[in-house]
Order: C-alpha cells, then structure tokens, then sequence
C-alpha cells in the first residue's frame, strides 16, 4: 500500500487557479461586491500577486474543486 | 413592502435593473411595494420609512460587509450593534455581500423574524458588452434570477426555509445546465462562482416565517 502523502504548496495552488484562469472567457467580468469588477487578466495578476480578490479567486475555484471530488451534483 | 435599490456603481447598477423583476412580481400579487431607488436609498429615508409603515418584508441590494448593510453611495443603512433593532418583527432578503455572517444573527437575537442572505461575498460574472443594459445581460441572468428567487418565493407565499432552499435549487438548476456535454467550456467557467453563491446563502431565523 502507498502510504506517501502529497502536500501541495500554496505556489501550487496559486499556478492551478491560474491555469483554470486562462480559460476564462475575454469580454467578461467578475464582479465581487465592494471591491469591484475584474477583467481575466487583472485576476491573473490578483492570483500571482495573492491578493485580496487573488485569495477570493483561490478559495471560490479550491471550493468548487471539493464539490467535485465529493461528487456533489452526481448522486442527484 | 420594501425594496432598496442604490446605482451608484456597475455592480449595485446590474442589482438595480434585476430587482424590476421582483417588485412587477410584488405588484401582480397585490402586495403596497415600495421602490426606494437611486439617491433616494439612503439612511435617513429608509430608516423614516420602515418607522412609518413597518414592512412585513424588507429586501435590500447593495453592497455590504459582516456587520453592515449599504445603500447608495455606501452610506450604511443597517449597522450590527446600532440600529439593527428597526428590522425586529420583519423578514428580511439582503443581497449584499457577507451581512448573514454577523448581522443577520445580530438581527435575529433583536427581532427580525427571518433574514435571508450571504456569509460571504456575493459573486456574479457579467458580460462587459451588456454593462449598460444589464437586463439583456445572459451571463448576469444566471446569477441574478436564483437569487430574485429568495424574494420572489416569499411573494409567492412560501416561508423563509422555503424560499432559501427554492432559490439555492434555481442556482442548482443551472450549475447542472451548465455540467452538460454540450455547454462550451468557457460558459462552465461559471460553475464555481454559481456555487460559491449557493453555498454561501443562509436563512436564519424563523424557516417556518412567511411575509
């Protein structure tokens, strides 16, 4: 049995949600209350810059990343 | 009742159009809507009307933080440990960012029957071409209608618990639309933020309450 585990790295992370960034379309916009409405490219940089909204960008894409590893919209 | 609808800036400008939706709604089901709009969404006028006619049911749009709800030009309406106690005996549907994470139980242990609303940010994706036409605006629809649904359910007569659940299984119904084979891969670019949205609406307070 494999018993090694993996720790991903929050540079990991960080390149992943950017990568899933990439496919965004242009010519839309992500608006996130308070802080405003962002183009791909500005969230690209939020991510690499790790941000506020680079962090709200990573925990929105890592939850929904969850929900797939639960199988939450299979079972219905 | 009442709706708050502030238009200072693009995002709050989008909730302004879609929020039509909820009081033609509120009109057809003879309920006394009353539409406070623009400027008009300030403290002092909201605060004078909910003494005034004590609405069963206030919805408010605009931005917003744990202990804050917002109205035009982010002047705050409603404040956790200030004035909270105006909203007792009322349902209400806050469409502003993160107001469920404090305030709403703040809102309930004061009074307020029902409080539907976000414990985070309330995300939506839009299209930039439609940003002055916000109601032709498909990407925003998908975002804006399960969320109207909260409001919109409660017209309809259905309780707090209701029409949490009813609204969380519209945003459902369209993450599933957009799972198909057949949607083009960047429109499944807004699952995670439908479901960001979904997951993040609570009701606290009386499920069983009706308007």
């Amino acid at each position: 049995m494999n018993t090694q585990t993996s720790e991903v790295t929050d540079e990991e992370i960080r390149k992943l949600v950017v990568a899933r960034l990439h496919s965004f379309p242009a010519g839309r916009k992500i608006s996130i209350g308070n802080d405003g409405e962002f183009t791909k490219d500005e969230l690209i940089k939020s991510v690499e810059k790790d941000d506020r909204i680079g962090k709200k960008i990573i925990q929105v894409q890592l939850s929904y990343l969850q929900s797939l590893k639960e199988q939450r919209f299979l079972e219905e | 009742m009442l709706i708050t609808r502030p238009n200072h800036d693009v995002t709050i400008n989008y909730l302004y159009y879609w929020s039509q939706y909820i009081i033609k709604i509120g009109k057809a089901h003879k309920l006394t809507v009353t539409d406070v709009a623009g400027s008009r969404a300030n403290k002092k006028e909201i605060i004078g009307i909910i003494s005034k006619t004590k609405p069963s049911f206030v919805c408010f749009n605009g931005h917003g933080d744990e202990k804050t709800i917002c109205g035009y030009d982010n002047e705050p309406l409603i404040q956790k440990k200030l004035n909270e106690s105006i909203l007792s005996d009322v349902v209400v549907f806050a469409r502003t960012c993160r107001s469920a994470k404090e305030l709403g139980p703040s809102c309930v242990k004061k009074g307020t029957t029902a409080y539907v609303g976000y414990t985070d940010d309330f995300i939506f994706l839009t299209e930039e071409a439609k940003e002055s036409r916000p109601l032709t605006d498909k990407v925003a629809k998908l975002f804006l209608e399960p969320s109207n649904d909260v409001a919109i359910s409660f017209i309809k007569g259905h309780s707090a618990g209701q029409a949490n659940q009813r609204s969380k299984d519209y945003f459902k119904k369209n993450i599933k639309k957009l799972m198909t084979s057949d949607t083009p891969k960047e429109d499944r670019e807004l699952i995670p933020y439908l479901l960001w949205d979904m997951d993040h609406q609570v009701c606290i307070g009386n499920e069983k309450a009706v308007i």
